[in-house]
Parts: structure tokens; C-alpha cells; sequence
């Protein structure tokens, strides 16, 4: 589960818009250490950046 | 009397990789580029229809996330939107993926513009698990919702009709009201009451939509009212509002707005949306375990590649000699019927020798693009910027910069260098802008594959052009690297992406797709290659030089070429591009190939035509180039390099300058840039070569 996002304002509104919400469930697909993961998220499926993974924080749940 | 049309002006608009452009297309019968990757369409395309009396213009805007544009191409569509004031929106949106492309749903119902949407690629909807109520749905949005299948032609009749109908008023369309809370509207209510001076002023924006918008500080609302003679009045209330917001909720605006909008979307779902089973994804997420492996994504990504140049060149090569056959013994008839002299020339230098040179490599071309068609189509072109992306990080761009770099593979540079308008970051896209050209496109293919097949055995023809493609990408990152560190230095922005599911490409679909590239192909050769390569062939011809009796024609026709307008040309750039192998006719064609880059073949076509004293018995331009000893592999090879690197075509350059903002500082530093780097490549191939004794 997301609780929030630690980023710059630009990169957190683009997030947000694609729905990375406080509370939202984020599953990972597949993750390759330190490079991008994909991630399950609303629904759809996301190619994350390392750096930006790095921005989220989360609950396990 | 005829009755007078009624014209309407119609929206697509809708989240990347929706099908709009494939449902533009149905609508509008025209045949924009489409594929199974976020991204395609970068720029405003407008089409007509007319059903039952009426005129309607469509116009496809780029995908769009949301209403606050953020990258160049969600610009496009986010000011086309607010600034043309079109009669009627639809909003296409990925079925299978409701809740996200819902999201934008409730941005546009805050315009005042009549909503239509297309439930796209319903066909889907059953293999993820759930039925959507579209009658219910409708209800809930207060909107016309039609299910559509964009692929397979579905749905256009009710779209059509549904367009007509609220654009006559015979549908009702109902406000979508969303509940932002007492306290957003409280401080929205205080902001419309300093914008109603200020109304006109607003762009076309209504202001209930416009004071979210400054709540969220979106960039274009932020910028508008600095143009406001309120003395920041409006601006301080911003700030006081923000804060006042975040005090109450402790999360910052952007985030609470957001979240209502979700939660109206996810509310509507609960009502319309029934969840029969769990979601089966297995065999998409299956697939991506294995391609998207740590390990196993980059060699797989590196196979696909190698299989594409091995399927084009396997499949072309028998083709691509009978073209051969066909253009040599073409010569040979023209040869015979005309008398030599000037005219005779013309035709078979000229023409057949130039523009015919390329035009033999059309089927080369056609199948390259026919096995590029099923990768982009099939949805891998995403994953594949997905395994790119750890790597690029070490050179500075990340993996969303690679799908302009494929796309200028897969045809042409110029889409290519449109295409970075998807990336958020500026420094990252002109970078991206600046690497592009280095991809081989398809017109550079032609001179890759003349040399190749001639200096190369042909069974390592798919391994060499690998290779190539191999190098080029090398030369892409490195420069990247070169850039990013002493250039544009500065954070990377963040990768995100969607990644499509995947899609079994249809046969049609590919031949379609196939064709349409190919079709451009035969059209250049036909006219600007054609062109040009008669303008070099005059250039060649003249001025006439007076020749000797009793000279051996050879010589008073290598004599003709040396002494012409582009051999004086050729022989006074010769000392700059000996170090590299190459002598003036290779120093005529690299700058011929400037116009466009087939024009490098074309010219060899014309040179070794040219060359050629028996009419009667030509060769086709690969013999003549394997016949000419003054080439070695080696040669050939810094000049494939050469070709890879230097300036992009006329064509790239002038697109480059308009997406770079019209500057001629960075236009300067590409063709400086590039020509620079070509010539030391080159330069370290050919005298490498040489110490090594290759």
C-alpha cells in the first residue's frame, strides 16, 4: 500500500495522476534489483524507473 | 437548393494508448500511423466525414493523462482543447482499464463541452474478468457511452449517430458533478470571486475548471494570471488557499484533488463494474517474467533485433536481385534504342542508374518494415524501453528516450525527433532530439545493404547489419553520455510508463502498415530522390569538357567527372576526408546525401554509370562497386561509419530546429556535433584498420 510520495511537485503530480494515491495498492510484477520493476497498479501495468521506485514510500500489507 | 451541410467540430481525446488514432481512422477513413506503444501520436491530426447531412471534423489529439499539461505533446491536446472550443468531445477510453482513463473523464466534464464516450477495446474487457453495465454507466455519468472495438471497426455507427444527436440536443448532456468537499470549494469560491474581473481573460478556461486548476498550481492556469492587472492579489490568495489546505488535511492540494476524482471514478465502478473473477493476467505476466527478466531481457532484446535484420535480409535477398536484374537489363535496352550522347546519358545515368538504384532496394525495405510492423503492434516496443532503461541510466537518458530511437529505426528520423515531445524533462529531450539521427533509418538502409552486399559475404549480411545497428546504438548512448555530463548537466527525470498488453498482430494490419511505409518509399524515389539525382547527374555532365582526339573514352569520361561542377566540388573537399579512405566521388555523394540519404546511392549510381564506356553491357552498381579496386572492406567500412554519424538529412535538421524551439544555437551544435564525431570514427576505423592490417 502507497502512503506517500517523495518526490519533486512535477514528478509527484504526474504520479498522482496516473493514481498513486495515499492508500492505493501497488503490487510488483517483476523487479530486477537496481534497475526498473513493473508494478500492478489500478488495474494496469507500469514500468517504474529505479530512482522513482526509490520516491515511494510503502506499507507492506 | 441543397441543403447546407451542418458542420461539427469533434475531439478525440483520450490516455495514451487508447486506440484513438485507430478509431480516428475508422471514422475519418484516413490511415494515421497507429501501434500498440504509448506515444504515437505526438501531433493534432485533423480529418472529415460527412454522415447524413452533416460535416464532421475530427481531430485526433495526442493521449493525454490528464487536463494539466505536463510534456509538449499533452500541450498540444490540452491546448487545442481549451482554446478551439470543439462542439462535441469523444472521449475514448481503454475499456480493459477503466479506472485510470476514467480519471481524465472527470477533467473533461468540468469544460462545458458535450462528452461522448467510446468504451474502446471492449473485446478485452471479458479476458480481464469483469462486465461493465454501459447503460448504467451512461446513468451514472449523465453521458452517451458506446462500446466500441477500435480494430475491428466496431461501434462507428453509434458513434457517428451519438455525435449528431447531442450536438442536436436530442441527447441530454447532464453535468457530472464532482464533490471536492466544503473545504476546496470554499477557498474555490474565494478564487472565482477575484477571476470574475478577469473572466475574458481566462482562455476559454470556465472558471470553476480554472480555479482547481491554479489550486493544483497547474503551469499554464499559474502563467495566465501573471498577465492579471491585480497586483498578485489572485496569487497571494493561491498560496493562502494552498495553505490553508494542507493545514486541514496535511496532504497537499494536488494529492486531495486528485483523490476526489479517484474517488468519484471508483464510485461510479462500484455501481457499474461486476467482477466475475479474478483478473486473469497470468499470460500477459508470464510472458513479461521471462522478456523482462534482469538477466534474460537484454539478450532477448538483442535476438529480436538480430531476427529482424536476419528475416529482411534472408526473405530480400533473392527479391532485391532480380530488381537488380530487372534495372541492369533496363540499361541495357535503353542503351540500345537511344544513340549515345547527352540523352542517352540522361536516362541512363541519370535516372535509371540514380533514382533506379534506390528503388532497387524496395523490397529490403518492405520486409524490415513488415518485421517491424509485428513488433510494434504486438506490444514488445514498450518492454523493450523498459530493459533499455538500466542501461540508459549509465549514459544519462532513461528508457522512455529509447522509443523515439526505435521509431527512427523503424522508418524515419524526422517521427523520431517528433516523438520526444512525450518526455517531461527539457535537457532530456534535447538530448534525446540530438541522438535520434544517429539511429539507421530507412533511408539510410539502402547504403547500408549496397556496401554490405558488396564488400561482405552475403551469408554474414544479417550479422553485419546487426553489427551496425549494434554500433549505432553505441554511438547514440556514448554522445548521450558526452552530453549529459559536459552539455546539459542536470538531473535525469523519472521513468514511468505503461505497459500495454499485449495484442496479437492481425495480417492485414501488418501488410497495411507495411504498404503504407513502403508506398512512402517508392514516392520519394520517385520524386525528391528522382530530383536530385538528375541535378547531380548535370552537375556531373557540366560543364563539357573539349576532349583530345584519339583519347581512349575511359579516360575522357573519368576526365568529364574530375573536371565538372561536383567533381571540383568533390576534388576540394578530397583533402579533408582522405585520412578516412575516402576519395571526392565518396566526398559528392556524402554531401548529396545531405538532401536525403538514399541520395548517397543514387550518386554511386550516376558516378559508376557515368564511368561505364559500354552502353551495351552495364553492371549493376554492387558489381561495379566489387569491380572498383581502389574500395577494400576496409574503406567500405569507415564509410559506412561516416554515413551513420554525419549531419541528419536536410529534412531532420529543419524539423530538429522547429522542436528545439527554434534554435540555432542547438541546430548548430547538431550538424557541427554529428559531422565531428563521424570524421574521427572514421578516421580511427580506417587508420586503426590500417596499423592492424586489416
Amino acid at each position: 500500500m502507497l502512503v506517500s510520495i517523495d518526490g519533486g511537485s512535477q514528478t509527484e503530480m504526474r504520479l498522482v495522476e496516473m493514481g498513486f494515491l495515499p492508500g492505493v495498492i501497488i503490487s510488483i510484477v517483476s523487479n530486477s534489483g537496481k534497475g526498473p520493476l513493473t508494478i500492478n497498479i489500478k488495474g494496469s501495468k507500469l514500468a517504474l524507473g529505479y530512482d522513482l521506485a526509490k520516491k515511494l514510500l510503502v506499507k507492506e500489507n | 437548393m441543397s441543403a447546407v451541410a451542418i458542420k461539427i467540430l469533434v475531439t478525440l481525446v483520450g490516455n495514451p494508448n487508447s486506440g484513438k488514432s485507430t478509431i480516428f481512422n475508422n471514422l475519418t477513413g484516413s490511415r494515421q500511423h497507429v501501434g500498440n506503444y504509448p506515444g504515437v501520436t505526438v501531433e493534432k491530426k485533423k480529418g472529415q466525414a460527412n454522415y447524413k447531412g452533416h460535416e464532421i471534423t475530427f481531430v485526433d489529439l495526442p493521449g493525454t493523462y490528464s487536463l494539466s499539461a505536463r510534456s509538449e505533446d499533452e500541450r498540444v491536446a490540452c491546448g487545442f482543447i481549451v482554446a478551439e472550443k470543439p462542439d462535441v468531445i469523444i472521449h475514448v477510453v481503454d475499456a480493459s482499464n477503466l479506472e485510470r482513463n476514467l480519471y481524465l473523464y472527470t477533467q473533461l466534464s468540468e469544460l462545458n463541452v458535450p462528452v461522448i464516450l467510446a468504451m474502446n477495446m471492449s473485446d478485452m474487457v471479458d479476458s480481464k474478468g469483469y462486465t461493465i453495465n454501459y447503460e448504467k454507466l451512461s446513468k451514472h455519468l449523465g453521458k452517451p457511452v458506446i462500446a466500441t472495438i477500435g480494430n475491428k471497426n466496431k461501434g462507428m455507427d453509434e458513434l457517428f449517430t451519438a455525435v449528431i444527436d447531442i450536438y442536436g440536443k436530442k441527447i441530454k448532456n447532464e453535468k457530472t458533478k464532482i464533490d471536492y468537499g466544503e473545504e476546496i470549494n470554499l477557498e474555490r469560491s474565494k478564487l472565482s470571486n477575484l477571476l470574475a474581473k478577469n473572466k475574458n481573460k481566462l482562455n476559454g478556461y470556465p472558471t470553476e475548471l480554472f480555479t482547481l486548476k491554479l489550486l493544483e498550481q497547474d503551469p499554464i492556469a499559474t502563467n495566465l494570471i501573471k498577465n492579471f492587472s491585480d497586483n498578485g492579489e489572485i496569487e497571494k490568495q493561491i498560496e493562502k488557499s494552498r495553505h490553508n489546505l494542507r493545514q486541514h488535511f496535511g496532504d497537499d492540494v494536488e494529492v486531495l484533488i486528485a483523490d476526489r476524482r479517484y474517488g468519484f471514478v471508483s464510485g461510479v465502478l462500484r455501481e457499474t463494474v461486476i467482477q466475475n473473477t479474478e483478473e486473469r493476467r497470468n499470460f500477459s505476466d508470464k510472458i513479461d517474467k521471462v522478456i523482462m527478466n534482469r538477466f534474460l531481457g537484454l539478450p532477448i532484446f538483442a535476438l529480436v533485433m538480430y531476427g529482424i535484420f536476419k528475416f529482411t535480409f534472408t526473405f530480400s535477398e533473392p527479391v532485391v536481385g532480380w530488381f537488380e536484374i530487372f534495372f541492369t537489363w533496363l540499361s541495357g535496352i535503353v542503351g540500345s534504342i537511344i544513340p549515345a550522347g547527352l540523352i542517352q546519358s540522361f536516362v541512363i545515368d541519370g535516372i535509371v542508374s540514380g533514382a533506379g538504384s534506390v528503388l532497387g532496394f524496395f523490397p529490403l525495405v518492405l520486409f524490415m518494415f513488415f518485421a517491424i510492423a509485428f513488433f510494434e503492434d504486438s506490444g514488445y516496443m514498450a518492454r523493450a524501453a523498459f530493459v533499455m532503461d538500466k542501461i540508459m541510466h549509465k549514459f544519462g537518458l532513461h528508457g522512455k528516450s529509447f522509443l523515439p530511437m526505435m521509431i527512427s529505426t523503424n522508418g524515419c528520423a524526422v517521427p523520431g525527433i517528433m516523438a520526444t515531445r512525450t518526455l517531461e524533462n527539457k535537457k532530456d529531450r534535447l538530448i534525446t532530439m540530438m541522438v535520434t539521427p544517429f539511429m539507421i533509418c530507412g533511408a539510410k538502409l539502402p547504403i547500408f545493404a549496397l556496401f554490405i552486399g558488396a564488400f561482405f559475404p552475403a551469408k554474414h549480411g544479417a550479422n553485419m547489419m546487426f553489427l551496425m545497428y549494434a554500433l549505432s546504438v553505441v554511438i547514440a548512448f556514448s554522445s548521450a553520455w558526452v552530453l549529459k555530463t559536459f552539455v546539459f548537466k542536470g538531473e535525469t527525470s523519472y521513468f514511468v510508463m505503461e505497459l500495454p498488453p499485449y495484442r496479437m498482430p492481425t495480417i492485414q494490419g501488418l501488410f497495411l502498415k507495411m504498404w503504407e511505409r513502403g508506398w512512402l518509399y517508392i514516392k520519394k524515389a520517385g520524386s525528391i530522390i528522382l530530383l536530385i539525382s538528375i541535378l547531380i547527374w548535370a552537375s556531373f555532365t557540366f560543364p563539357q569538357i573539349n576532349a583530345e582526339k584519339g583519347m581512349n573514352q575511359e579516360v575522357i569520361s573519368a576526365m568529364q567527372m574530375e573536371q565538372s561542377f561536383a567533381g571540383s566540388i568533390g576534388k576540394f573537399i578530397e583533402p579533408i576526408i582522405k585520412p578516412l579512405g575516402m576519395d571526392w566521388r565518396s566526398g559528392v555523394a556524402l554531401i548529396a546525401g545531405v538532401a536525403a540519404k538514399e541520395v548517397v546511392v543514387s550518386t554511386y549510381g550516376t558516378i559508376y554509370s557515368l564511368g561505364k564506356v559500354d552502353t551495351e553491357k552495364p553492371d549493376s552498381l554492387k558489381k561495379s562497386l566489387q569491380n572498383d579496386p581502389s574500395w577494400t572492406p576496409l574503406k567500405a567500412f569507415a564509410f559506412l561509419m561516416f554515413s551513420l554519424i554525419y549531419l541528419p538529412c536536410f529534412v531532420a535538421v529543419a524539423v530538429f530546429y522547429r522542436e528545439s524551439g527554434s534554435s540555432w544555437k542547438w541546430t548548430s551544435f547538431l550538424i557541427f556535433w554529428t559531422t565531428i564525431i563521424a570524421w574521427c570514427v572514421s578516421f580511427i576505423v580506417y587508420q586503426g584498420g590500417k596499423i592492424l592490417g586489416v
